[in-house]
């Protein structure tokens, strides 16, 4: 810079500096960077004449440190016209606060002598001075950005700052980090890297440098004043953890060009004399406030980024024992380098191997960014039709600051019997390869989804009154119906005693009617009446319905309640009298009475030898 | 006269509390577990006990991983339904999770099957059951008292009798489900990690510690601590709202 400024000089002098000095009017101006300033903060005043001029007398800097001036020319031709600029600047540097008064300067020009306007100036003691500066994040330059060996005291000349791409980020999420040095002076190129920081807590990855995009100039203005700024990007980093993550110093060495103050006249023409000073310089350590991803239920591959997935598969139609390649590309960019394997489901029974990764990445200032290949190798073991499940794969994108899940197509495959059977020729019968039931996984059974009956909390069943009526109905029922099955019986069998006790009144009573048809002379209806009461007497004497009565029963019964033989003989002597006169009642003769009279004797006969 | 209460079954016709009971399936079905949660929890509100809405809440909190309080509800739906295998086979993979595998003095088979055998009905059921063959006994008197044929007679009155007396029985059954039911005497431990005191005191001697998802019975309780004793005979004290009863 010095330099180019010396050739200007030299070329104003050879062309004759005062061609066309007096065309223009000439202004005379003083300029700073910034009204208002902290104590020791340097900043630049500029005295500016847009003419040729001699005899500068810069005003008194009363409170100031001063350093300078150093002078600048510049000569312009544009279409013909000719103009010229020559740059007093100094650099000043507050010593106590309040607010001072730079006065004006003079210089002569054209004959004249010009004077520039006054200056005001604010000294602040909090070193918060306006600020203009276009950097973020990093503190402003201390004074362990000083040099550190020597005696010289480059101040705010030159600086180095490690300036990451964002100062908050999410766990994997890429970071540039930049080393930026910033410089108002000379220096020798390839400064040397004495320290550079370890990134503990953070996966690094270089940023190749390559020669022709190495350096980025720029300028920045920073606390008022203008620098030179050289760019290197340095490393991509991804924080591996949550929290804030220091990095550490970047020191670095420059050999500088230092201005010497001489007297020798012609040094002095050509910009000075200079000093080659080695100075150490180092970087402020920076913080990173590192986020952890947010909690997802998902699975989750550790991806963090912008991604896209493609999945496919090299042929749809195989033979059994015939290998297939699935291939899986994940593009974008982020850390790609991190992602874990994806949890792909293959159907169950098909062999499979770990997949072979390749990756293609493109590293560059703005990150990470290429192709990540997962080659699957599979080989099914049974022919069938199968579906290779669709692939899927969650990032977290820091950008949207959320999980995002791709997912491919279902895939089919068709498998064909294989034609490995001539090893199996020798096999005469049908054998069939037995396999065990694979369990895959184990999970908890799915909710039940029914409407199933629900209860009270206090409701039981036993002990409750339905419970007590359940029990006690039943019992009653039962005593109930033992109780009226034993008055029944007992029922049943007085009327059975009362029609033996009433048998001879009852047969009395029907021979009293057979009495009454002799006196009528009706011998039918005698032998009627006399059966029908013999018969009426046997069933109520030996509880036998009429209907079931017939000679046999009539016998055994007898014989049963011990009755004499003659009794008995005389019982179906009467009973076949009676038939025989009903059937054939011409026949019959003898006499009624004698018939009525041994009929009731038979009767008592009867009652007194059957009890 | 005599009115007599009768604790009444929850009208299980309520159209309402079955949408409630759908929309917790559907957000359990969407994963989003802790809204089906609160919906189950709304279900079961008003002294409610539904060994399905249990289960399934137990189902929830197995997917947010929270292992004790999956099972806390799967033993709470099965205190309710003993007899049902998903809550058996749930109950069993959740306690495959817990960090605590304390070796209980192993029943004896018959004792094991004895409960399994209770287990195949509620306390409902075997009421039920009780009634049932009662009534079927005393038929079978009914008829041998009835009839006169020799051989049914004799049939008729031993199975009556044997009958009778398996209705006893299944009431003895039953009168233990009950108790079962009505006795809060097991937790499960749902901190994390807890630490067992020889004394109901913050400072007392720490005996032994578990973890979320152990089964405890719960011996005594005393202002904030309960006295607890584990499966292997382990007893100490603990703050009472490490753990929730069952």
């Amino acid at each position: 810079m010095r330099s180019l400024k010396a050739i200007i000089i030299c070329v104003v002098f050879l062309f004759g500096c005062g061609l066309a000095s007096s065309l223009y009017a000439q202004t005379f101006t003083a300029r700073t960077e910034s009204n208002s300033v902290a104590v020791g903060q340097e900043f630049q005043v500029d005295y500016i004449l847009n003419a040729n001029g001699s005899n500068f007398s810069p005003p008194s800097f009363n409170g100031f440190e001063v350093s300078g001036p150093s002078q600048g020319t510049s000569v312009n031709i544009v279409n013909g016209n000719f103009s010229q600029t020559i740059t007093f600047t100094y650099y000043l540097v507050p010593k106590a606060e309040g607010t001072y008064t730079i006065g004006p300067a003079s210089i002569n020009s054209g004959g004249k002598t010009v004077s520039s306007n006054s200056l005001t100036i604010k000294v602040s003691n909090s070193g918060q001075g306006s600020v203009s500066s276009s950097t973020q994040g990093s503190p402003t330059p201390g004074g362990n950005n000083a040099a550190q060996s020597g005696a010289v005291n480059l101040g705010k000349s030159l600086f180095i700052r490690l300036v990451p791409s964002k100062t908050k980020a999410y766990v994997g999420e890429e970071i540039t980090t930049t080393l930026k040095i910033y410089c108002k002076v000379n220096f020798e190129s390839s400064p040397q890297i004495i320290d550079a920081p370890d990134y503990a807590g953070f996966y690094t990855e270089d940023i190749p440098q390559n020669p022709k995009s190495q350096e980025i100039n720029s300028k920045e203005v920073i606390d008022g004043t203008t620098y030179m700024v050289l760019s290197f990007p340095q490393k991509i980093i991804f924080p591996q953890r949550a929290g804030n993550i220091k990095i550490g110093s970047f020191s670095m060495q420059f050999i500088v060009d230092q201005p010497v103050k001489t007297n020798n006249i012609f040094a002095q023409f050509f910009g000075g004399s200079y000093k080659r000073i080695p100075c150490k310089v180092k970087t402020d350590p920076i913080e990173i406030d590192v986020m952890p991803l947010p909690k997802t239920v998902k699975s989750i591959s550790g991806a963090v980024g912008d991604f896209t997935l493609k999945a496919t598969i090299d042929k749809n139609k195989v033979k059994a024992n015939d290998a297939i390649n699935l291939t899986v590309v994940i593009s974008g960019n982020g850390n790609l380098k991190l992602i874990d394997t994806l949890p792909i489901q293959f159907p169950p029974d098909f062999d499979r191997y770990d997949p072979k990764i390749t990756d293609h990445f493109t590293i560059n200032a703005t990150g990470v960014s290429g192709t990540r290949t997962y080659n699957y190798l599979l080989v099914p073991r049974h022919p069938g039709s199968y579906k290779i499940a669709p692939v899927q794969f969650t990032y977290f994108n820091p950008k949207s600051k959320q999980y995002t899940t791709l997912s491919t197509q279902e895939m089919d495959l068709d498998v064909a019997k294989g034609d490995n059977t001539s090893s199996s020729v020798t096999v005469s019968g049908p054998v069939v390869n037995k396999e065990e039931v694979k369990v895959i996984g184990s999970d908890i059974r799915y909710i039940h989804t029914g409407h199933e009956a629900y209860y009270s909390t206090d409701d039981f069943f036993l002990y409750s009154f339905p419970f007590f009526a359940g029990i006690f109905i039943p019992i009653f029922a039962f005593i109930g119906f033992v109780a009226g099955r034993r008055r029944y019986i007992d029922m049943n069998k007085d009327a059975l005693a009362v029609k033996k006790r009433k048998a001879t009144s009852m047969a009395k009573k029907r021979l009293k009617m057979a009495q009454q048809s002799i006196a009528k002379g009706n011998k039918e209806v005698f032998y009627a009446e006399l059966l029908s009461a013999l018969n009426g007497y046997f069933s109520d004497k030996f509880s036998i319905p009429l209907a079931d009565l017939s000679r046999d029963s009539i016998t055994l019964s007898l014989t049963q309640r011990n009755a004499k033989l003659e009794t008995l003989q005389m019982v179906n002597k009467t009973l076949d009298d009676c038939e025989f006169a009903r059937y054939a009642p011409a026949v019959i003769t003898g006499n009624l009475e004698e018939v009525y009279s041994t009929t009731v004797k038979l009767i008592t006969t009867l009652e007194d030898e059957i009890a | 006269m005599c009115v007599m209460t009768v604790p009444t079954k929850v009208s299980a016709t309520n159209y309402g509390d079955y949408l409630l009971l759908d929309s917790a399936n559907a957000a359990y079905n969407r994963a989003n577990y802790a809204k089906a949660i609160s919906f189950y929890q709304h279900f079961l509100g008003g002294g409610i006990e539904s060994p399905q809405a249990y289960y399934n809440m137990g189902n929830c909190y197995f997917r947010t991983n929270e292992t004790g309080k999956a099972i806390l509800y799967y033993e709470k739906a099965q205190k309710l339904a003993p007899g049902d295998p998903d809550i058996q086979f749930n109950l069993q993979l959740a306690n495959q999770k817990i960090t605590d595998k304390i070796n209980s003095d192993t029943p004896i088979f018959i004792y094991s099957d004895w409960k399994k055998f209770e287990d195949r009905f509620t306390e409902k059921q075997w009421s039920w059951i009780c009634i049932g063959l009662l009534c079927l006994g005393l038929l079978f008197l009914a008829v041998y008292l009835s009839v006169s044929w020799m051989i049914l007679r004799q049939l008729s009155f031993w199975m009556g009798c044997i009958i009778i007396v398996l209705s006893f029985f299944t009431f003895y059954i039953a009168h233990q489900q009950y108790d079962t039911l009505n006795s809060h005497d097991t937790a499960i431990v749902t901190a994390s990690t807890v630490t067992v005191n020889g004394a109901p005191e913050e400072k007392a001697t720490q005996l032994f510690v578990v973890h979320e998802g152990t089964k405890v019975w719960i011996v005594k309780t005393e202002g904030e601590w309960t006295e607890v004793k584990l499966s292997n005979g382990n007893q100490g004290w603990l703050v009472s709202s490490d753990i929730s009863p069952i």
